[in-house]
């Protein structure tokens, strides 16, 4: 549809009045349009005035019952603090993309082989293994903790059901979660690798999953990406920096007495030193490299979606020492 | 009762008390906004026990994601109402074959209005019944048949005998005209 013919569609949209299958398209047309969002925004309000005249008192029990199911719904402690509260805003976040996915938009493919639909279950199968992992499984599939496996076990036994049945099992395992987070633990496991890891680690790279895992829907429905906050783009990439050392160590590109300089721009990004090597400080200037890359292309590098030779960075110093760090910055991907 | 005005400030307050867990903002929003929601939802499910349903959803929305309301965005009625109109045309539209089917009278509940209802906001919905009630009558029902009928613009053109395009170019004529109509009373700031 033309973006003339979608303009003409602003007013039913904001009136929810729109065909069901056109509703994706007007979607993705505010997302990269925004007087055109602006437009619906201002209709959305008069829209939402229209209703204002038929105000009623509801039933006054409905007061208590509302605070009830609210309290039945909690969703687990007070995420009061940041890492909480980054891993509940992406998970919200990635929940409120699937009800506006199409059936044509579920069977689209996404980067990493899985139609969307089976990323949306892979996701569960991930979520719930953590939370088996914390003593709470929260579904009757024993699926064992093998990514792939799970994953496979998942796809079939969900195949015939609604995606809101998915949706449930995810929902659970993420109160689990964040009732975990809030108890003073200060590790927890990622069974799939079979270890204990900080609190930190667990939220962060869940967070981070769940929002490249959007993307990768977004992406394969033809919609615009939706970086995470810039205070959640900074923390993700402070936790890359500081397990960097490690990861270099891991993949066996460690570089002891080494340091580098990573300068991320954009909205949320600084400046780090880096030391190269597990269990060093890092060194002063001069460094031995110097990386400047935008922020969001840093962490989709960090999570494979950008190879080493596509991601634009700018380099000084020892050209070997870079390649290290942004082939080694992708370990994130495997937590 | 003293309850502070729906401010930009305040929305960002009420939605930061909501993202700490904070049951006693839930509350107000309820009190700001309880009878707006269940009107809006009663008016076009025409069905009490799936208008409070419907209500509870919407409270318990804004309660389990907070953060995506977002106050720069749009005001809390319009997060608020966008959902309720959703959810109850989305019921409408299920409900359609057997509502055809069985054709029950279905009976308004009674209730009176909430007098804890801010004056402001009551002369606001004023403004638009007096704005909705001076549009061309064409307009005025394609309003109805869309936004409380919950038909979609193509329901719309059939029922009113008008091509699509007709339609569409009614519904936002009259939107357009009603939003004027708001943007002239300086409700904005409120809003």
């Amino acid at each position: 549809m033309s973006d003339d013919a979608l303009r003409e569609l602003l007013a039913a949209y904001a009136l929810n009045a729109c065909e069901p299958n056109e509703v994706a398209q007007v979607e993705r047309y505010l997302a990269r349009d925004p007087e055109a969002a602006a437009e619906v925004a201002q209709l959305s309000t008069a829209a939402a005035w229209i209703g204002a005249t038929e105000a009623l008192t509801p039933p006054a029990e409905l007061r208590a019952s509302v605070l009830a199911a609210a309290r039945a719904h909690h969703r687990g402690p007070a995420p009061d603090d940041d890492l909480t509260r980054l891993y509940r805003t992406e998970t919200d976040r990635f929940e409120t993309l699937i009800p506006t996915l199409e059936s044509d938009d579920l069977a689209a493919m996404t980067a990493n082989g899985l139609s969307v639909r089976d990323l949306v279950i892979h996701l569960a199968a991930m979520e719930s293994m953590i939370s088996a992992g914390l003593g709470a499984p929260v579904s009757n599939l024993d699926a064992g903790t093998d990514v792939d496996q799970r994953t496979a076990m998942f796809i079939e036994a969900y195949a015939l059901r609604p995606i809101e049945d998915v949706l449930v099992l995810w929902r659970e395992a993420i109160a689990r979660i964040t009732e975990w987070a809030a108890t003073g633990a200060t590790t927890g496991p990622l069974p799939w690798l079979g270890i204990e890891v900080g609190r930190d680690t667990v939220l962060i790279s869940r967070a981070f999953e769940t929002w490249i895992h959007a993307d990768d829907i977004r992406r394969a429905t033809g919609r615009q990406l939706e970086p995470p906050s810039p205070a959640h783009l900074h923390c993700m990439a402070d936790f890359s920096m500081r397990s960097l050392p490690t990861w270099l160590d891991v993949s066996g590109r460690s570089h002891p007495g080494c340091t580098a300089r990573v300068v991320l721009t954009g909205a949320g990004g600084g400046s780090w030193l880096v030391p190269l090597a597990p269990r060093e400080s890092a060194g002063g200037e001069p460094v031995d490299v110097v990386l400047e890359v935008d922020i969001v292309e840093w962490c989709h590098r960090i999570g494979e979606r950008v190879t080493t030779d596509a991601i634009a960075v700018r380099v000084a110093g020892d050209d070997a020492l870079a390649t290290d760090i942004l082939e080694a910055a992708s370990a994130l991907a495997t937590l | 009762m003293t309850m502070e005005m729906p401010t930009v400030a305040w929305e960002h307050r009420t939605r930061d008390r909501l993202i700490a867990a904070d049951e006693a903002a839930l509350g107000e929003c309820y009190d700001q906004y309880a009878s707006f929601v269940y009107g809006l939802a009663l008016r076009v499910v025409r069905d009490a026990k799936a208008a409070e349903d419907i209500t509870q959803d919407v409270f318990l929305g804004l309660w389990e994601k907070p953060a995506c309301f977002e106050p720069e965005k749009g005001a809390l009625r319009t997060w608020l109402g966008t959902l309720a109109h959703r959810r109850a045309v989305d019921h409408v539209r299920r409900e359609e074959a057997r509502r055809r089917r069985d054709e029950t009278v279905l009976s308004r509940v009674t209730a009176t209005p909430d007098v804890e209802e801010m004056a402001l906001a009551l002369m606001t919905a004023e403004r638009v019944r007096g704005a909705l009630d001076s549009l061309p009558p064409e307009q005025r029902e394609a309003i109805q048949l869309a936004y409380f009928d919950g038909k979609t613009y193509r329901e719309v053109a059939v029922i009113m005998g008008i091509p699509e395009g007709t339609a569409k170019s009614r519904l936002r004529l009259a939107l357009r005209r009603i939003a004027s109509t708001l943007e002239s009373e300086d409700f904005r700031q409120w809003a």
